[in-house]
């Protein structure tokens, strides 16, 4: 009884240690820049759209 | 090779392989001979070819198969440069030498480059009627057909403004695409269609990566043409960010263009842009300047593009407090509009008639509620159903009627959320 529980404990100490460690690496993993300017962050202007004209998709060239 | 002629055949014909083999064999032994796996005899081959009206030969001339799929290919780089003139000379040749053609891939082949003519012709009744029958052997189609048939089916749903459809026919283009060798002409086509319906569905980001990949091999083919319009979706896109510096840029950069070759259609494109532009700066007397510029290099055929271009015309001095021009321009509009039947700028320019005089009464209700609402919803124009949604909200809200202005602030925000995917 004594060795399974010395057992359990050992390998319940390692998994922690596991757990830490990996948890503690995930926080030095280098996120990519929070600034950059993303061209879709500036509202929409929505009423204005659609009075534009578009240009030709697949009318004569002539 | 026999087997796929009858398959072909038989359904184009519209028969079943259980009608076909009645009286002469098997279904599974009929279907075994279209897949290639059986070989008919002489006597059965006889009968099955005399009853779809073929003639019994294996196989075409190999060299004039060669000849016409040259043909059919130069035919398509015509249509692809949107040369007309020429590609309906072609189509004339073509249809009489096909009469004799019996393998069934040249014929589908030439079937798919049919419905892209209509396309270019804008006879979409017909591509309408080449697509059902294609439909009938799109199973049997080999990659590459199937990528002009998903690639044509796009530029077929673009044309009818069905943009989501469109976008969706592109992405199985696409798809199939990369394990074709497509040439730089066809790549930079293809992205620009692209970016086309990205930027009508509004996803800028997507419109602009296709719009760059495109107009880098337009530039490097000397296809100033498309190197110009693609300026001008660049333009668009940039504008609907508000980045108006770079819309500009790129509207001049196509300006240079359209003037090299003197396109008025084009260039009546880019100067109505270039006043959207200024209009949203609060820039009249340049707005006003670009908006006419646009009207005096339109072209007869463009009825819906004039109603466009007045319709902003008649804003902009609505805008700046110039009551009498505006009415001017509305009326000419109007009249403009309802001779041509363009409906889509008839509700505009009413909608717009309503708020200049400030008649937002019972008959402005009517006309949103029942009329114009209902038609942009179901043309799944969300931007000008959010646009009107929410004047019909804020009216009903200043008539203290909540419930009816919540149903269509609601609505507004579902046509928003349509517009944003």
């Amino acid at each position: 009884m004594n060795k399974l529980l010395k057992k359990l404990l050992v390998s319940l100490t390692v998994t922690s240690f596991i757990l830490t460690v990996g948890l503690l690496v995930n926080d030095h993993e280098r996120f990519p820049d929070s600034h950059e300017r993303f061209p879709d962050s500036s509202p929409t202007n929505y009423l204005a759209n659609d009075h534009e004209r578009f240009p030709d998709s697949s009318i004569s060239n002539t | 090779m026999v087997g796929a002629k009858i398959r072909y055949f038989r359904q184009m014909k519209g028969i079943t392989q259980e009608q076909l083999a009645a009286g002469l064999c098997s279904i599974p032994y009929l279907s075994k001979i279209e897949h290639g796996l059986a070989q008919p005899s002489a006597d059965l081959l006889e009968h099955l070819c005399k009853e779809l009206g073929v003639t019994l030969d294996q196989v075409d001339n190999e060299e004039r198969i060669e000849a016409l799929s040259h043909k059919l290919l130069e035919w398509y780089s015509e249509m692809r440069i949107r040369d007309v003139e020429q590609a309906k000379n072609k189509m004339e040749t073509l249809e009489k030498e096909f009469k004799s053609v019996e393998n069934p891939e040249l014929l589908t082949t030439y079937l798919l480059f049919k419905f892209r003519y209509f396309i270019l012709i804008q006879e979409l009744d017909k591509a309408n009627t080449l697509l059902e029958r294609i439909y009938v052997v799109q199973e049997s189609l080999t990659p590459s057909l199937e990528y002009y048939y998903h690639y044509f089916l796009g530029l077929y749903y673009y044309q009818l403004k069905k943009y989501n459809e469109a976008l969706d026919s592109y992405l199985k283009a696409e798809k199939l695409s990369k394990e074709m060798n497509q040439d730089n002409a066809e790549k930079a086509e293809f992205y620009y269609q692209k970016a086309l319906v990205h930027g009508r569905l509004h996803q800028v980001t997507s419109s602009n990566s296709y719009a760059f990949k495109a107009l880098s091999i337009f530039n490097k083919e000397y296809n100033f043409k498309r190197s110009a319009e693609t300026e001008v979706l660049l333009g668009i896109n940039f504008f609907r960010i508000l980045n108006y510096d770079d819309a500009i840029v790129h509207f001049k950069h196509a300006l240079k263009y359209a003037e090299s070759f003197n396109d008025r259609r084009l260039k009546s494109t880019i100067f109505h842009n270039l006043g959207f532009v200024n209009s949203s700066q609060n820039k009249p007397d340049e707005a006003l300047k670009h908006f006419k510029l646009s009207l005096q290099n339109i072209t007869d055929t463009e009825v819906e593009e004039y109603s466009q271009t007045i319709y902003m015309i008649a804003k902009e001095y609505g805008q700046q407090d110039a009551y009498e021009k505006a009415q001017k321009w509305l009326k000419e509009g109007l009249r403009f509009a309802t001779e041509k039947e363009v409906l889509d700028y008839i509700f505009h320019l009413k909608i717009y008639k309503h708020q200049l005089e400030n008649n937002i009464n019972d008959e402005f209700e009517e006309l949103l509620k029942t009329e114009a609402i209902p038609y942009f919803s179901q043309k799944q124009m969300w931007s000008f159903v959010t646009n009107y949604g929410e004047v019909l909200a804020d009216y009903y809200n200043d008539l203290s009627k909540h419930k009816n202005a919540s149903y269509y602030y609601r609505l507004a925000n579902d046509a928003r959320k349509k517009l944003l995917n």
